[in-house]
């Protein structure tokens, strides 16, 4: 045998030695538990198009401890419809939690699938309503003045374009976008805002709270009856166990303190899993 | 030398202000925004609202980012002469007047807006919830407490009066002691009724100067398990229940449809609104430690909840 033929054999064998190790060491990272459990990490996306909240930070630390007892779940609120739907695209070990009006309008195109519909004083369903005050108040009238509303414009202007019954002029209310539904109340009654788009049973808040403001409020109009919070999940993810057991323990919630009172962050008091007529109805 | 002139020739015709807005030639200006200090996040949140939602093009000064001597800042807001300065805080507010007081200014984000002199074209949107909205959100969170305590000063005492009357219309009874009959927070403190169920901490200068006082009080509170309602996140690490402040991405938002309003010609019914916008943060702790009832419902509108 030359040298040659030696020294090439060598370097042959130190490549495959080299390529063998690295291999190695890459499948023993990827293995490793940090690795693992953050590729077995269910994220929970949160993105409401119906309430205007804002508190990301404190809602993530507070539904993060609340899930990690349970197992590697993460919470994650969006601030933004995109970002919300990115996330959805990028990440297919998730489950999504977002308002009735969002899931009709993004259920095909990220192929999800719906678990479960909150529940409020027994109801999964609520209509949003617009409120005013004041002799003038009347449809007409909100037409050209200030709307106070939680949500997102998007949201909102869809909601009057219901009401009002003709797109154009919805898109050209002047909406004043608030935190809550009760800040959209109270600004009517301070008169920044002179109609309130709200949900139904934040009229019978204000009954309790504000009587006196309550007796000044009329309902110019409601809007279509639509299906509380949708908690959903990509179709690629149907029968995966991990899931099905995350479900189940956002299904519970209301079983337990702790879990009643963190939903009652979302304005539910439990949840429904979802039969074939409400699909129907949510996908219709 | 003669390079070096040539530098010095080109910087003299260097713009003299540091404006995010396209510098187009052709771009009509429509509102200037000053930002007492951009680097807070108040106030960077308040300018972000602002900027979504108006649709006219908008330029940007930030007080606390760029030595802005007088001389260049009177230079610069002569030469745009703004047809609307929407202003983030005192400092800016007082340089709009200063300069531009003829045109029409917006301010928010002012503590105590009453402190500051007005020209007859200047709108805002005020830093202190209205005293309804506060009264309105005491009783949606803790329906069961009728009997709230306050101590208040010369500044606020007018205040106090109004406040307790539009209470009462809410079934609450505020019980009140101003502190310069007692001669201090603390006395004052000490004369109000033994049975009230919560302490409401207002934002009067004499209370909260009075530092020591004011350690004392939230100290007895706390060891006779009585609640106190705040307006500043500061006194909820003191140990505060409830801290009603302003939200402000909404403040943002309402300047931005004052300024939308006087852009279109038409005035605000309001010369400075209250603001729209709550955000509520709720000590838990606090809560559970003291056995007080809340209304779980009202949870939906809290924006932190201490743990």
């Amino acid at each position: 045998m030359k040298h040659t033929d030696i020294f090439c054999r060598v370097v042959m064998l130190r490549r495959i030695l080299i390529s063998v190790l690295f291999f190695s060491h890459s499948l023993f990272l990827s293995l490793s538990p940090a690795a693992l459990a953050e590729s077995d990490k269910i994220v929970i996306y949160f993105y409401s198009s119906e309430s205007g909240i804002s508190n990301f930070k404190s809602l993530k630390t507070e539904f993060d401890t609340y899930f990690s007892t349970f197992g590697p779940y993460e919470f994650q609120p969006v601030k933004k419809q995109h970002d919300f739907e990115n996330s959805v695209k990028e990440r297919k070990q998730c489950l999504l939690l977002m308002s009735s009006w969002h899931y009709n309008k993004i259920y095909e195109t990220y192929l999800l699938q719906p678990a479960l519909v909150g529940v409020r004083k027994g109801k999964t369903c609520q209509k949003r309503i617009l409120v005013g005050k004041g002799v003038s108040a009347g449809i007409e009238d909100a037409k050209t003045e200030t709307i106070a509303s939680a949500g997102s414009i998007t949201h909102n202007r869809v909601a009057l374009t219901g009401i009002f019954g003709e797109k154009d002029i919805a898109d050209k209310a002047e909406i004043l976008t608030v935190p809550k539904d009760i800040d959209a109340l109270m600004t009517v009654g301070l008169g920044m805002a002179q109609y309130a788009l709200v949900a139904e049973n934040s009229v019978d808040q204000l009954k309790m709270v504000n009587p006196m403001l309550y007796k000044d409020m009329e309902i110019i109009a409601e809007g279509k009856e639509s299906m509380l919070m949708i908690l959903a999940f990509p179709e690629s993810m149907e029968g995966s166990k991990s899931m099905t057991e995350l479900i189940r323990i956002i299904h519970d919630m209301p079983l337990t303190t702790d879990g009643r009172k963190k939903i009652k962050r979302f304005g539910l008091d439990g949840w429904k899993r979802i039969d074939s007529p409400e699909k129907l109805k949510l996908e219709g | 030398m003669k390079i070096l002139r040539l530098v010095w020739v080109f910087c003299c015709f260097l713009p003299l202000h540091d404006v995010s807005a396209a510098d187009s030639p052709g771009n009509k200006i429509g509102i200037l925004l000053i930002n007492s200090d951009a680097s807070l996040d108040k106030y960077k949140l308040v300018q972000e609202a602002f900027l979504e939602r108006t649709p006219y093009p908008v330029r940007e000064i930030d007080l606390g980012a760029r030595q802005w001597g007088t001389r260049r800042l009177e230079n610069f807001l002569y030469d745009e002469y703004p047809d609307i300065t929407y202003c983030i805080g005192s400092k800016a507010y007082l340089t709009a007047k200063k300069y531009v007081r003829e045109k029409y200014i917006v301010f928010s984000s002012v503590l105590n807006w009453l402190r500051i002199p007005l020209t007859p074209n200047t709108y805002g949107a005020s830093n202190e919830l209205h005293e309804d909205m506060q009264l309105m959100l005491f009783r949606y969170i803790f329906p069961d407490i009728g009997k709230i305590g306050m101590i208040y000063g010369k500044y606020t005492a007018r205040w106090f009066e109004k406040v307790r009357k539009k209470a009462k219309e809410m079934e609450i009874n505020i019980m009140g002691q101003n502190i310069s009959e007692t001669g201090g927070s603390f006395s004052a403190f000490g004369k109000l009724p033994k049975d009230i169920a919560a302490f409401w901490l207002i934002s009067d200068p004499d209370i909260t100067l009075d530092k020591k006082g004011l350690a004392k009080i939230l100290k007895t509170c706390d060891a006779k398990k009585i609640p106190v309602f705040s307006y500043h996140d500061a006194f909820a690490r003191l140990g505060a229940v409830l801290i009603l402040s302003v939200d402000d991405s909404t403040i943002g938002r309402q300047a931005a449809a004052i300024a939308m309003k006087l852009g279109s010609g038409k005035r605000p019914g309001q010369k400075v609104q209250p603001p729209a916008g709550s955000h509520i943060i709720l000590n838990m702790k606090k809560v559970k430690s003291y056995g007080i009832s809340y209304n779980e419902d009202a949870l939906e509108a809290v924006n932190t909840i201490i743990e």
